[in-house]
This record gives C-alpha cells, sequence and structure tokens, in this order.
C-alpha cells in the first residue's frame, strides 16, 4: 500500500503541464499556427483555410482531427454550406455578423457550440468535432461532426443466451448509450459525463434511473468516480480497480457486462451503470456475490426452468471450487469415507503413480490452467492446435503413461467444465486461485482444513461491501424479500419488489393488485 | 507491503509446526474386507486370517489399467497371524504383508465354530476399539470348520467372497427367513446385556474342501467347492450353545420381529403331496411379559401378511371361506415354529429373545428379584401365543388351471 502512495506523489510532480486556459487570439494565422505548434504538427489535424462568399476576402478556417470525424457529415453539412451555400455573403456582411450567422444558419449539424477558450476548444477538437475559425473572431465554432469508423453491433462473446436478445455493446459510448435508450424510454434515465485520466481524457458516463437510484449511491459513485486520477483510462477495469471497495479480495465487488439489456435490467432495480467510452464492457454498482450467479437468461425462460438452472450454476461454482480438494483430502487422510468398490478402484488406479495425490492433482491442475490460457491468448488459428495437444496430452497419454491417473484426469475434467458453467467470467476466475489454496488445505489438513478454509472464506466475504450492499446479501444480512430472486427465481408477477439490499427509491415494481393476472377464478378460464 | 510478508512468514511457520500426522496415500494400505478368527495353534490363543484386497487384479474394469502388470492374481490375498488376541495378529500381520491394513471397509467377521464354543465375550473388544473400526460389519459363525479357508474362498460371482457371503445373507434374510444379518453393534449389545443372548448365521463351507482356495474352483460352473448359510448359532454366557435349524430359526425370527419374508409350506386336504405356497412379507410381533405367583408368562402376538406364491391343488379360492381356512392352517404353522423356538431355548435355557431385558423394562421391581436366577426362571415361563395371518392377495390368477384327469 505504501508503494501506492509514493508512485502518486512522483506522478504528481512530473504531471504533465498543458498550456494555461488563455483567450484565443482574433488573428487567423496566428490561431492556426499556435494549434499546430500544439498538437506537435500533427499530420491528422486538417486544416482547411478558404474564403467566405463570394468575392470576400473573409478568411475563415475548418480544423479537424482526420480519423475521429465523420468525413460524410463534415463535407456535406459543414464544407459545403460554407464554401458553395454561402452566396449570400457579400462584402456587405460584418465579421460579428457572419459569426452569428454561421452559428445560426450556416452548420447545418446537430450540436454547435462556441468556444472562447483555447482549453475548450482543444477538448472539442480531439472529441471529433470540426472547428470553425475566422479571421478577426475572438471565438471558435464547434460543430458535432462525431464519427470515423467504429465497430457495428455485433452478438456478445462473453455472456451469451439461448433465448434473448443479441445485441452488445460496441466500443463507442454514444453507441452504448443508444442501445440503452432504446430498451428504456424515459426522460427519467439521466447520463452524467466526466472524463477520467488525465492524457486520455476518456469519457466516462455514469446511467441511472432518476427517482429510481438512490441518492447517497449517487453521491458515493460521483464522489469515486472524480477521484480518480491517472493518465489514461482505457478500460472499465481500470475505473473498476478505482471504485471498488476492498483491493484484497479474490472476489469481484463490482459487475460488468457487455450486455445492454443486463444493464437496462439493472438500472431498473435502481443500481447505477458506469459506460466507458471504448470499451464494450460496462460496470454495474452496487452489486452481491448472487448476482454473478444470476444469467439475464433467467428472466426470458420459465422461472421453474430458471430455478433449475440458477441452482445447477451454484451447484457448478461449488463444485469447481471444492472437487479437487475434497478428492485429495478424502484419498490422503479419510480413505473410510470412500464408498469400499470405489476406493478399490482408486488404490489400483494408484499403484503405478509415481507421485502423490497431491502433486498429481497439482499438476494436472496447473496444465489445464496452462491450457486454458494458452487456448485464450493463442492466435486464433492455433487454439484448434492447443485443444488437441490439451487433450492429447492430458486425458490420453498422461493416463497411458501411468503419470496420472484416470480419476484424477475426471476430477479435473469435472472441475474444468463446472467452472464453464458460471453465468459470470470474474466469478469463475475467483474460484481458480481459492480452489489451489483449498487443495494445499486438503493434502495438509485433509477434511479439517477445507472446512477451516470455507469459514475464512464466508468470513471474508462477509467483510466487503459493494457501495454500501454487503457482498451476501440477502443472506447475510437476511432479507427474505430478496430471496424471491437469489437462489431461486419466482414467476415475474411474484417479483413485485425491487431488491431492497440495494436501497431503491421506489420499492414496488408491479403495483397492488395486478400481481396474480393469471389467478384463475373457479368455474372461469382467464381472459 | 510489510505487513502481509509478515503474515506470510507466520502462516509459513504453521506448516513446519503440524505435519502430515494421518495423511496417508491411498496405495500404502490394504484394504480388508473380512476377518476370520480360528483357535490358535502352538501355545497362542488365536488364529486369525484377513482377506485382503488384491486392487490390482480388481481395479481394471478393462481399458487402461492392468497393463504392464502382467499376472493379476487373484481377487484377494489371505494374511494369517496367530497370537494371544486380535491386536497382537494384527501386528504379527506385518511381518507378512508389504502395507498397512486397513479395517475401515471391513465387511464380515467369520468366527469358527470352536472359537465359538469357548466363548466369544470379550474377544470382539479390539473391533470396537480401533479409530478404523466399523460396527456394522456382519457377524456369522463357521460351522463344522475353521473361519480361514471361508477366507480363503474364491467366489465366482462377487469377485470378493466377503461380499459373496454378506450378500447371500441378506437375500436370505429377505426371502427365507432362516438367517438373518447380525452386525457387530448388535452382538456386543447382546452380550453385554443381562437379559438377552445373541444369534448368529451360520455358514459352511461344502463341497471338496480342498478347492476353495483355488482359481480354477471359480472357472467351473459347478462349483466343487461352494459356501450355504446353515442354521443359526445360539449362544449363552457368550458361549455357542447349540445351533438353530431351518424353521425353528424361522420361529425366533417371527418372535423377535426380525422377519422380512418367508414362505410358508401347507399341505392341502387330504394330499400329502399337493401343496399351497404362502409367501409371507408383512410382519408385527408384540411381545409382552408379566409375572403371575413368581412365574413369568409371555405372550406374543404376531400379525402377519402375505399371497398365495404357488397352488398345486384344486382348491377353489373364490370361495372366502377357503382363504379362511388357509389362513387358519398358517397361524397354525406359525404358531408351531415359534412354540418349538421357544422351547428350544428353554431346554438350554437361554434367553436368546430378550424377554428378561422386556421384564426390566416393564416391571424392574420384579426383575430385580428374579434377575440372579433369570435363565432359570426364563425356562420355566408360560408361553401364549396368538397368530394372525392375512392373506391379501392370490398372485395373478384365482384358482389353479383345471386338471382333466
Amino acid at each position: 500500500m505504501r508503494f501506492f502512495h509514493r508512485s502518486k506523489r512522483g506522478r504528481q510532480a512530473s504531471e504533465m503541464e498543458r498550456s494555461g486556459d488563455i483567450p484565443l487570439n482574433d488573428d487567423l494565422e496566428s490561431n492556426i499556427k499556435q494549434l499546430k505548434k500544439e498538437l506537435g504538427y500533427s499530420p491528422d489535424l486538417v486544416v482547411r483555410s478558404f474564403d467566405l462568399g463570394k468575392n470576400s476576402d473573409f478568411r475563415v478556417a475548418v480544423v479537424y482531427m482526420e480519423g475521429i470525424v465523420d468525413e460524410k457529415v463534415l463535407n456535406q453539412w459543414v464544407m459545403k454550406t460554407l464554401m458553395i451555400d454561402s452566396g449570400e455573403f457579400d462584402q456587405k456582411i460584418s465579421k460579428e455578423e457572419a459569426l452569428e450567422l454561421i452559428k445560426k444558419s450556416a452548420l447545418s449539424v446537430g450540436n454547435v457550440e462556441s468556444h472562447r477558450s483555447w482549453n475548450q476548444m482543444i477538448d472539442a477538437l480531439l472529441n471529433g468535432q470540426a472547428i470553425v475559425l475566422g479571421e478577426g473572431w475572438s471565438e471558435a465554432i464547434s460543430g458535432d461532426t462525431t464519427g470515423g469508423e467504429t465497430k457495428p453491433i455485433t452478438e456478445p462473446q462473453s455472456q451469451t443466451v439461448v433465448r434473448g436478445p443479441k445485441d452488445s455493446f460496441t466500443e463507442t459510448l454514444q453507441t452504448n448509450l443508444g442501445l440503452i435508450r432504446r430498451r428504456l424510454k424515459t426522460p427519467n434515465l439521466w447520463v452524467e459525463n466526466t472524463n477520467c485520466g488525465k492524457i486520455s481524457r476518456t469519457k466516462v458516463s455514469m446511467v441511472y434511473i432518476k427517482g429510481l437510484a438512490n441518492e447517497e449511491l449517487l453521491n458515493t459513485v460521483r464522489k469515486r468516480l472524480e477521484k480518480i486520477e491517472i493518465d489514461g483510462i482505457l478500460e472499465s477495469g481500470y475505473i473498476e480497480e478505482f471504485i471498488q471497495d476492498k483491493a484484497w479480495t479474490p472476489f469481484p465487488t463490482v459487475f460488468s457486462t457487455e450486455r445492454p439489456d443486463i444493464v437496462s435490467g439493472n438500472l431498473l432495480e435502481g443500481r447505477v451503470a458506469i459506460l466507458v467510452d471504448n470499451t464494450p464492457f460496462a460496470l454495474v454498482v452496487p452489486t452481491t456475490f448472487f448476482q454473478f450467479f444470476q444469467s439475464v437468461e433467467d428472466y426470458y425462460q420459465r422461472f421453474d426452468i430458471a430455478t433449475f438452472t440458477r441452482l445447477i450454476r451454484y451447484f457448478s461454482y461449488l463444485v469447481s471450487l471444492v472437487t479437487p480438494a475434497i478428492y485429495i483430502a478424502l484419498t490422503s487422510f479419510h480413505p473410510e469415507m470412500i464408498p469400499t468398490p470405489l476406493l478399490i478402484k482408486l488404490i489400483g488406479q494408484r499403484k503405478e503413480i509415481p507421485f502423490p495425490a497431491l502433486v498429481e492433482a497439482l499438476a494436472m491442475e496447473f496444465s489445464f490452467e496452462v491450457i486454458r490460457e494458452a487456448g485464450v491468448r493463442a492466435p486464433r488459428v492455433l487454439s484448434g492446435a492447443v485443444t488437441i495437444v490439451g487433450a492429447i496430452v492430458l486425458g490420453e497419454t498422461v493416463v497411458r503413461a501411468g503419470l496420472a491417473t484416470p480419476s484424477m484426469v475426471i476430477v479435473v475434467a469435472i472441475t474444468a467444465i463446472a467452472s464453464f458453467a458460471s453465468a459470470s467470467f470474474p466469478i469463475s476466475i475467483s474460484a481458480r486461485l481459492i480452489r489451489f489454496l483449498l487443495m494445499l488445505l486438503g493434502a495438509f489438513f485433509g477434511l479439517f482444513g477445507i472446512l477451516l478454509a470455507m469459514i475464512l472464506l464466508i468470513a471474508h466475504m462477509n467483510t466487503l461491501y459493494s457501495f454500501g450492499t454487503p457482498y451476501l446479501a440477502p443472506f447475510a444480512p437476511l432479507i427474505v424479500n430478496d430471496q424471491k430472486d437469489t437462489l431461486i427465481r419466482v414467476p415475474i408477477w411474484a417479483l413485485y419488489r425491487r431488491p431492497k439490499s440495494i436501497h431503491p427509491v421506489q420499492d414496488t415494481k408491479v403495483p397492488e393488485g395486478k400481481r396474480h393476472l393469471t389467478k384463475r377464478r373457479k368455474g372461469r378460464r382467464p381472459r | 507491503m510489510s505487513k502481509i510478508l509478515h503474515w506470510l512468514c507466520i502462516a509459513s511457520i504453521l506448516f513446519l509446526l503440524t505435519g502430515c500426522w494421518n495423511y496417508r496415500e491411498l496405495d500404502d494400505w490394504s484394504v480388508v474386507t473380512a476377518m476370520g478368527v480360528d483357535k490358535g495353534e502352538k501355545g497362542k490363543r488365536y488364529r486369525v486370517s484377513y482377506q485382503v484386497v488384491n486392487s490390482g487384479s480388481l481395479a481394471g474394469g478393462g481399458g487402461q489399467s492392468g497393463r504392464g502388470t502382467g499376472t493379476r492374481g487373484t481377487p484377494t490375498v489371505t494374511y494369517s497371524s496367530t497370537g494371544d488376541n486380535l491386536y497382537e495378529t494384527i501386528v504379527n500381520t506385518n511381518l507378512k504383508a508389504p502395507r498397512k491394513l486397513f479395517f475401515a471397509h471391513q465387511r464380515l467377521l467369520l468366527i469358527g465354530e470352536s472359537v465359538a464354543r469357548e466363548g466369544i465375550e470379550h474377544l470382539l473388544d479390539r473391533l470396537e476399539r480401533d479409530e478404523h473400526g466399523r460396527l456394522n460389519i456382519i457377524v456369522m459363525v463357521v460351522r463344522d470348520g475353521q473361519a480361514e479357508s471361508l477366507i480363503n474362498f474364491l467366489s465366482p460371482l462377487e469377485r470378493i467372497s466377503a461380499y459373496s457371503l454378506s450378500e447371500t445373507l441378506k437375500v436370505a434374510e429377505q426371502f427365507t427367513g432362516m438367517n438373518w444379518v447380525t452386525d457387530l453393534s448388535e452382538v456386543i449389545n447382546d452380550l453385554s446385556s443381562k437379559g438377552k443372548e445373541p444369534l448368529v448365521s451360520g455358514v459352511k463351507l461344502i463341497g471338496d474342501q480342498q478347492m476353495g482356495d483355488q482359481q480354477t474352483n471359480i472357472q467351473e460352473s459347478r462349483l466343487s467347492a461352494r459356501t450355504e448359510l446353515n442354521g443359526v448359532a445360539m449362544f449363552k454366557k457368550g458361549k455357542l450353545v447349540r445351533w438353530l435349524e431351518g424353521e425353528r430359526a424361522r420361529g425366533v425370527a417371527f418372535i423377535l420381529n426380525r422377519l422380512q419374508g418367508t414362505l410358508l409350506t401347507l399341505g392341502c386336504d387330504g394330499s400329502e403331496k399337493e401343496t399351497v405356497g404362502i409367501y409371507l412379507n408383512r410382519f408385527t410381533t408384540k411381545r409382552s411379559i408379566r409375572v403371575r405367583k413368581n412365574k413369568p408368562v409371555i405372550r406374543i402376538d404376531v400379525n402377519s401378511e402375505g399371497s398365495i406364491g404357488e397352488m398345486d391343488c384344486p382348491l377353489n379360492l373364490e370361495d372366502p371361506r377357503q382363504i379362511e381356512r388357509l389362513q387358519q392352517k398358517s397361524n397354525q404353522k406359525i404358531k408351531k415354529d415359534i412354540r418349538e423356538a421357544i422351547k428350544t431355548a428353554q431346554k438350554s435355557k437361554s434367553d436368546i429373545f430378550g424377554f428378561g431385558e422386556l421384564l426390566h423394562q416393564q416391571d424392574p421391581q420384579t426383575w430385580r428379584s428374579l434377575k440372579k436366577d433369570w435363565p432359570r426362571h426364563f425356562a420355566k415361563a408360560r408361553i401364549e401365543i396368538k397368530v394372525h395371518t392375512f392373506i391379501r392377495l392370490t398372485g395373478m390368477r384365482i384358482n389353479t388351471y383345471p386338471n382333466p384327469r
């Protein structure tokens, strides 16, 4: 921790000094020169200067950054209007009148602003706006031409569903906000923008529904976002590490997702989403441990199926956590707990293995982790080769060579499959770390060690908070109402309250009297 | 940072401190499935045989394992040792066996008849004292022979003969009612109770005794040597006094309310050859005891229920009175079984039924005065038996197919 403070101080000293906030010059030539100098004569800065109107000597310049502007909009609605449709500008018009005219009518793009300060203008320029400078003007006009090449909306890669919308966030903040707004057509969907990162000036949006999200929560999020001081934000992971409540834990305390429907659902529950430009992953706070086990599909499938699949997810998390540890503990400390025929099989298999169970298990688990990492990191073309080598080496040859027991391969395989069956990636990777700890404890202390570790783990989880919400809510503290959507999922109409653990302002979703639409009266079919 | 380092250092000491106190790899254990106690030789009290699983020969299941092992050997291996007590024999066995014996999976305890006749009162202490010991071990007495011969025995269907025996006993308990499972805890309870004596099923090796431990034995469809359940051993003061056979053993089972199923074979009217077989599968027995004029009066109420399993005489079962008659006959038969069972017990003055214990519960005052001489009092007790049998079903047909002759 001390390390952190020291480096922070160092960073503050070497902080890059931007040019002070000075007003614009009214000389066009010197403004352009200054701008070029400021941007280091960068070749993607385009300056197009021309005379306005027929026979005029009134010079204006359109300045923009190539690549982040929408060229079509720029040419059609800025350049063309200024250069060709500007016939009505004649010599009579004064420079001040021209400024007003351009501001009011000539720039036919959405967002037109004028800037008097140098910093404001550069910010606008770097955001992809076109800047119009004029001879004798001490202000600059910016027109919103933000655009450039962006990725189209694609299917989500990390959180897939069978039934449900197939769109996911992209790298463009505007698009992402649009995806949410398309789902929640309410004026109460409020967005607060801030810029984070001294150098990157990344746009970060805090999204919430006014009147649902708790004010206190909003203040906390605002405060924590303001506190971030770093040179650049490249992914929402940066923000997550800055704003999370506790760093020293394997468990994620900020929920992240690339699905707009998940974000919308969370906003409706009174949570706050944080969208960061240039990343398809949005953050949602506050979260609880159990939220990571709720797949969005739980709400799209019928409730009984949803409950079943959800329980399977919890179970598979437990399996991926403790299976190898329990296997080691049972075989090395408690053989009396293994059913006799199974024990005989295991002994027969183990007879020719040259390593103790722990070494065998660690080696197998470790090589599985390596294969998994290789599968993720390897170039797409190679990932097939990785799986083949992994499957053959781990599954077949090791057993045939008598270096590992078939049952250990089964244990590793079950663990791996179970860890893939989680609804959220961050929670399944937390299990990866803890699993190794449990394996060691199981090998040194048997089931006793595993039990102790589980107690410690739960105690640790009890100390965690996510933006004021206890991590283990609604179990610790017990909130009866929230149980309807934690381990199980009751029908949507019965979920008429928002989760109390996040203290929404309004906690009723479905009005009284409308909660049992399908309830059948005796002798009458429901209409 | 340094704080974390501190804690890591302290935590790492933990690993040095504890060590792996009972850490043992699976392949360090020899799983004992059965144990046979015989009379010792050369001045030692016992000779105990341990049936140890040869896991390499069993683990196979085809495919991977068994590779490179060459000969697979027999599914079980026997180690025998002598000693003055069981523990000594266990320790002595380690002179012969390459691995530590592991008793948590023991299924069977076989006691040779000669040991049983000398008394098993304190034989079982070791089994109860061992931390790996299990109290649900099935106990059997080997009739007319050495327990070792059954420990050596190789069985064809269940590859481990201890399982073969225990499964046979379980099936017999369900269908014949003439043998039943007695586990270690039950035997110990009965031995330590004043008003009760243990009953232990007997087993016998029949056929060619020399072939039992040969692999060739299980390669024949008709085994030269085979096992058979045979009688129930009746104990008195921890010593085997006599064997209860067949229907007499069933009578005991009726009284003890231990019956799970049994077949009654009744003769048909006027014909010796033709029979009706009634399979009984539901039983409740209520017992009570009181003392009248210094003489115990035992009352036994049996309710049983069953169905007709076979009938090779032309009874007209559509007539309810015929069913009634069959029920009456069954009652008589059961009554006879029970009476004979009690008489046998009375003759040898051994309260195998626990009537003494029952009296202790129902009338502690009287029990105190009779306790001292209970076997004698039991021997002259009066017995009242009431049986009620109900035939619920006649099977898949009512009357037997007609015989035109």
